[in-house]
């Protein structure tokens, strides 16, 4: 089935659900509906259609609660390829290399007045960090898959009730990141640096007149990063947040450096209709749930699973309109990376599975003494 | 009710040196909205990090009338699925924090909760989007803040694609004694979306409060407030 068709149809009440829900019509209907692709089947045309399947007569009774999903051509885009697509492989550091980024722990920490411990501390899986002994809130984390890093200068500073002095002018912070990057001994290609995005941190203080007053602690700068001339979500950024006299107060660099590219093998490479197909699947049932929902976007991106891996996937956005409470609906959106591959390597965030939460009644009173609840012993980090 | 901070070696060897890590263990409950969106896996991502104690489909009894059975029966609540300003939509509907505290179990704190997250949309509004950010929490008798010292969320949209992470990552960093709201900015982050931005309303005495060690507990009906937020 053409996509086009997929949009036609999904006009139909009727046939959407048979579309999303993957459902097999039966011979006689499915050829009335494709030769009536361009034409709409009223609901009573269906109804005295004997042939139905059973199957088909409960997508019918469901469709008649699904939400239309305004937008759906925009998954057209899928399947057309202007660039090569590949796999990107991101280098595994070295002992040297990690001790060369604690030691950046050091340099920053003096410009913020933060000592830092000599010995790093596990703090995940993967993650080893310098700490303060002073400032609980600040830190110097590294990620020993990527080199990936994030570094606090603590909050101490900042806690008082005035806007922070020295703060840098968004003409000014651009400057402020390139001299970060070369003063850290950073290499990084400005042909990677895609948009940058100004933003900041501040504290407001409500007072018993029944005022706020705004305190202005830090500027941010976000930049995005892009390889082979797609952008890179997922985890790939570098953000500097700078505070008095400009200082640097807090950096995330996850920006790894990629060893590897390999092209993913046409065979692998999922056809348009399947990804179509794919994430129309995921989108009905997360559209059904609102009162109105639109397809937003569909980019073709690299995701960076924050694990040295650089994928090719779309990235689909829709907006669903939710009402919550009595108040007027609000946009809630729903999002998810589609991989191109039928054998993604990337660790793509819907891979991840938890045990299910107990259900209990909407009246149930119990007492709140139950412990380790999920029997599944791997749960606990101990 | 409440469990000793923990301290222990982990003696792992890297890179030459000694790593000595350190965990906080309290009592941490979480509640997923709904159940066909991941929202399981968002609360679960930071209950992993701990022995916890609740882990439940989201409803409304457990913020409100039943909370000192629940939500205020743990030291750290975090909540995942859809929100509004100041809402949260369960399984059974949808909780108005403005008045969740009305009933005989009152808000959060005046039992034991001294931390609440909602990794959702928009249920902790700023100075951007509302004058009057603050009074709402603090409502005379209805409001939640009844001594809790810190309530984390967004004031802005909150993605899918990103949740799990984040609260992975804030599971991490204050299971290991980092500054909460602090920890929370931080896994925003390095992990969130670009439109994703953070807010956290506290007492003014809890800022600098990390799960290890917090200050005393506010009066339950002070009407004093700050908010951290990115923008």
């Amino acid at each position: 089935m053409k996509l086009k068709q997929l949009i036609l149809n999904t006009k139909n009440p009727f046939t959407l659900t048979a579309i999303t829900a993957g459902l097999l019509l039966s011979a006689t209907v499915q050829t009335q509906a494709m030769t009536e692709s361009q034409t709409l089947i009223s609901g009573d045309e269906i109804e005295k259609t004997a042939l139905l399947l059973p199957a088909v007569q409960s997508a019918r009774e469901a469709a008649m609660t699904e939400t239309y999903i305004e937008g759906l051509e925009k998954l057209e885009v899928i399947g057309k390829y202007d660039q090569k697509l590949s796999v990107f492989t991101a280098k595994r550091p070295s002992k040297e290399d990690i001790e060369k980024r604690l030691s950046l722990a050091h340099k920053l920490g003096e410009q913020g007045g933060i000592k830092f411990s000599e010995r790093p501390q596990r703090i995940s899986e993967t993650r080893i960090a310098l700490r303060s002994a002073e400032d609980p809130s600040a830190s110097f984390e590294v990620d020993l898959n990527t080199g990936n890093f994030l570094f606090n200068a603590g909050l101490n500073n900042y806690r008082g009730e005035q806007t922070t002095e020295g703060l840098p002018t968004k003409f000014e912070i651009q400057d402020l990141m390139s001299k970060t990057l070369e003063d850290l001994g950073l290499q990084v290609s400005p042909k990677e640096f895609d948009s940058t995005q100004l933003g900041g941190v501040n504290m407001g203080v409500h007072d018993e007149r029944g005022g706020t007053m705004i305190y202005e602690k830090f500027k941010t700068l976000r930049v995005h990063r892009q390889l082979n001339d797609m952008l890179v979500e997922g985890d790939a950024r570098m953000v500097f947040q700078f505070g008095e006299q400009a200082s640097v107060a807090n950096m995330v660099f996850q920006w790894p450096t990629i060893t590897d590219a390999k092209p993913i093998p046409a065979s692998l490479i999922q056809d348009a209709t399947r990804l179509q197909q794919a994430a129309l699947d995921r989108l009905q049932p997360m559209a059904n749930k609102a009162e109105s929902a639109k397809l937003k976007s569909v980019d073709l991106v690299l995701y960076d699973d924050g694990r040295g891996v650089l994928e090719p996937a779309y990235h689909i956005v829709m907006e669903r309109d939710i009402q919550i409470g009595k108040e007027d609906p609000s946009m809630i959106p729903y999002d998810f990376y589609l991989p191109i591959s039928s054998e993604p390597v990337a660790f793509f965030p819907d891979l991840a599975k938890s045990p299910e939460p107990k259900a209990e009644g909407a009246e149930v009173a119990t007492s709140s003494t139950e412990t380790n609840e999920t029997e599944d012993g791997s749960n606990y980090i101990k | 009710m409440k469990k000793v901070f923990t301290t222990w070696a982990l003696g792992l060897m890297i890179a030459g040196t000694s790593l000595v890590g350190h965990t906080v263990d309290r009592e941490e409950g979480g509640y997923a909205g709904t159940t066909d969106e991941g929202h399981d896996t968002v609360v679960y991502n930071f209950l992993k990090h701990f022995n916890y104690q609740q882990y439940y489909y989201s409803y409304k009894h457990q913020w409100t009338w039943n909370n000192d059975n629940r939500v205020d029966a743990m030291d750290f609540a975090i909540f995942a699925g859809h929100g509004n300003k100041w809402l949260i939509a369960g399984l059974d509907g949808s909780v108005d924090l403005k008045t969740a505290g009305s009933g005989s179990d009152k808000g959060y704190g005046d039992l034991d909760a001294e931390f609440v997250a909602f990794e959702s949309c928009y249920v902790v509004p700023s100075p951007i989007e509302e004058s009057n950010w603050y009074s709402h929490w603090t409502n005379s008798n209805n409001g939640v803040f009844d001594g809790l010292h810190q309530a984390l969320g967004f004031h802005t949209v909150s993605w899918q694609s990103t949740d799990q992470k984040v609260t992975d990552y804030f599971g991490s960093k204050i299971a290991n004694g980092y500054g909460v709201w602090e920890s929370w900015f931080d896994a925003i982050n390095a992990k969130g979306r670009n439109d994703e931005h953070g807010s956290a309303v506290m007492h003014p005495s809890t800022d600098g409060d990390t799960y290890a060690v917090y200050a005393a507990d506010p009066h339950e009906n002070h009407t004093s407030l700050r908010i951290w937020y990115q923008y």
